[in-house]
């Protein structure tokens, strides 16, 4: 979860972060060494059918990464004074998120988009950024989307 | 002519520039711009009891109107923005800046800023820059100085920023990544800059002056061809221009009149400077919401809390729930992102301040592709939101919203709090 991490980092720090972050649909093997790498206080808690990866670093800046027990990262949800790198946060769904942003253009204030094979949602203001993105396919039996939050 | 600072004021050629007018002559203005939009309709909202339009030097006029020339623009509040060279008569009055109680600080659109501003330099010499982000996109461009007046107060050697004004003009990671649409002309952002009066002194705040990767990347330290992330002292950041101001530098209040669900062509409101400092700012039985550490107060809604709630007049719509929550279908192009039920739905939520006050807020949501085209103010305009409320134009009219900034006293309590 370098990668959202690194968004909140400096310019040249998210180039090198680039390279080794997982994101949605990664597997979650890389949160540890992400986290160590970042100085990222991560805390693992257990749930029925998923664990959630908890990120804490930077001033207030959170970001929670949901796997499966196959350890396919299926959500994240963040929370900080800034946008995480969606770039990495996403991975292969950037473009598709980018597309819906420009879509709603009109729109000036929160994004909602909730495709077939992605859902993202940004809310927020200065100071105060939150998010979640996931998957439906990848979802574990029993999950919902509110549960990636 | 001469304005009040005394110094020469200089008028651009270009027609997106109106001069500091009176309130009568602005909606006369805006009126003809509307017009030149092609509406045959002269319907203008002129203020009813709930806000009866204020007078004296800590009040300006807004409108809400179909934007710069040539765009035709929902639910955005404009104010006209008087910018100077410091120190000096340069003075340039820019109109159509959008009021937004969501963020801190003066943006300008380097294209419609003919000033020489003086550049805010690092302690190395290099120049401050910001990438700014918004949750409906970002603002990239370097900092530098102004005077800033509106209406009759003033605010001295402030740093605001000038959108695309720099010389390395690719915006950094932390903007592009985002993923969020660029705002750097006028015609992306709707407007020819931001004036940014939320809660807090500065834009970015504590968050801005940590080194390293607690630092969340706001600012840069630039060369003349490439730049590099910094952390920026809090009086280097971007100042919200309200507590600069001399006096009337509590907070604000945004004044616009009740207006049908049917909405209405163009409004004419209020910004006034100041709570309890005047006649004309108190605020009576407004009940006050504080606010968490940043800038959030609770919205309740058939039994689930929502606590990352926020009032902000730069949001063009209000913002809640999705489609699955409320039954209501998100629009087709090109009003994607917005609700388009088959018939007026009304809602009550119930917001929550950090102190315990609450209010129970009735609202509707109409459907954004049958409201008059030509039209452009709406108080049932929204679209979907689903992890916090976000009230935005739509929730101004009628109302007389008070924002309160961060450490400043007022008769209402310390800062940062809304009040309505």
């Amino acid at each position: 979860m370098p990668l959202k991490t690194c968004g909140f980092v400096s310019l040249a720090v998210a180039m090198l972060c680039s390279a080794a972050a997982a994101s949605l649909g990664d597997n979650v093997a890389s949160v540890e060494s992400d986290s160590r790498r970042m100085h990222a206080a991560v805390h693992v808690t257990h749930y029925a059918g998923y664990d959630v990866h908890e990120l804490q670093y930077g001033a207030g800046a959170v970001v929670r990464e949901y796997a499966s027990p196959a350890g396919i990262v299926f959500g994240v949800a963040w929370q900080g004074p800034a946008m995480p790198d969606m770039k990495q946060v996403l991975g292969p769904y950037f473009a598709q998120f980018q597309q819906a942003a420009q879509a709603r253009h009109a729109r000036r204030g929160p994004l909602s988009v909730e495709e077939p094979g992605l859902v993202v949602r940004v809310s927020g203001h200065m100071r105060s950024f939150s998010g979640q993105a996931y998957v439906p396919q990848f979802m574990p039996h029993g999950i919902r989307g509110p549960d990636v939050r | 002519m001469s304005d009040s600072f005394g110094y020469q004021v200089k008028m651009p050629a270009s027609k997106h520039f109106l001069r500091a007018l009176p309130p009568a002559a602005l909606v006369a203005a805006a009126a003809l711009m509307f017009s030149g939009c092609g509406s045959g309709s002269s319907s203008s909202i002129s203020g009813n009891s709930s806000s009866q339009p204020s007078t004296g030097q800590n009040i300006v006029p807004i409108v809400v109107d179909g934007g710069p020339a040539g765009s035709l623009q929902s639910d955005i509040a404009y104010v006209s923005v008087t910018v100077c060279v410091p120190r000096t008569s340069n003075c340039q009055t820019i109109d159509h800046v959008q009021v937004d109680t969501g963020s801190e600080g003066l943006r300008l659109i380097s294209g419609v800023l003919a000033l020489p501003l003086p550049q805010e330099n690092d302690a190395a010499g290099n120049a401050l820059e910001e990438c700014a982000q918004f949750v409906a996109g970002y603002t990239w461009g370097p900092v530098q100085f102004a005077d800033i007046q509106i209406g009759g107060e003033k605010a001295a050697g402030v740093p605001i920023q000038v959108i695309g004004g720099g010389s390395v003009t690719s915006a950094p990671q932390s903007c592009t990544n985002t993923g969020l649409t660029a705002q750097q002309t006028a015609d992306a952002l709707g407007a020819n800059g931001v004036l940014g009066i939320g809660p807090f002194r500065q834009d970015c705040g504590g968050a801005c002056t940590l080194t390293g990767s607690s630092n969340p990347g706001f600012y840069f330290s630039c060369s003349s061809s490439a730049c590099s992330q910094t952390e920026a002292a809090l009086n280097q950041q971007l100042q919200n221009p309200v507590w600069m101001f001399p006096g009337d530098n509590n907070g604000s209040i945004l004044e616009l009149p009740a207006i049908s669900t049917e909405g209405a062509a163009t409004v004419t409101g209020t910004l006034v400077f100041g709570i309890g400092t005047q006649s004309n700012n108190g605020l009576g039985s407004a009940t006050v919401f504080t606010l968490d550490a940043t800038g959030n107060f609770t919205t309740q809604f058939h039994g689930s809390a929502y606590s990352q709630s926020y009032i902000d007049s730069g949001s063009n719509g209000i913002f809640f729930l999705n489609t699955a929550a409320t039954g209501l279908p998100e629009c087709p192009a090109p009003n994607t992102g917005f609700y388009c039920p088959a018939a007026l739905a009304t809602f009550t939520a119930t917001n929550v301040g950090a102190n315990g006050s609450r209010n129970d807020v009735n609202f509707s949501i109409a459907n954004a592709s049958t409201l008059n085209s030509l039209y452009t103010a709406f108080n049932d305009l929204g679209g979907a939101s689903p992890g916090a409320f976000d009230w935005g134009l739509p929730f101004f009219f009628g109302r007389n919203v008070f924002t309160a900034i961060e450490g400043q006293s007022t008769p209402g309590g310390t800062g940062p709090y809304f009040a309505y």
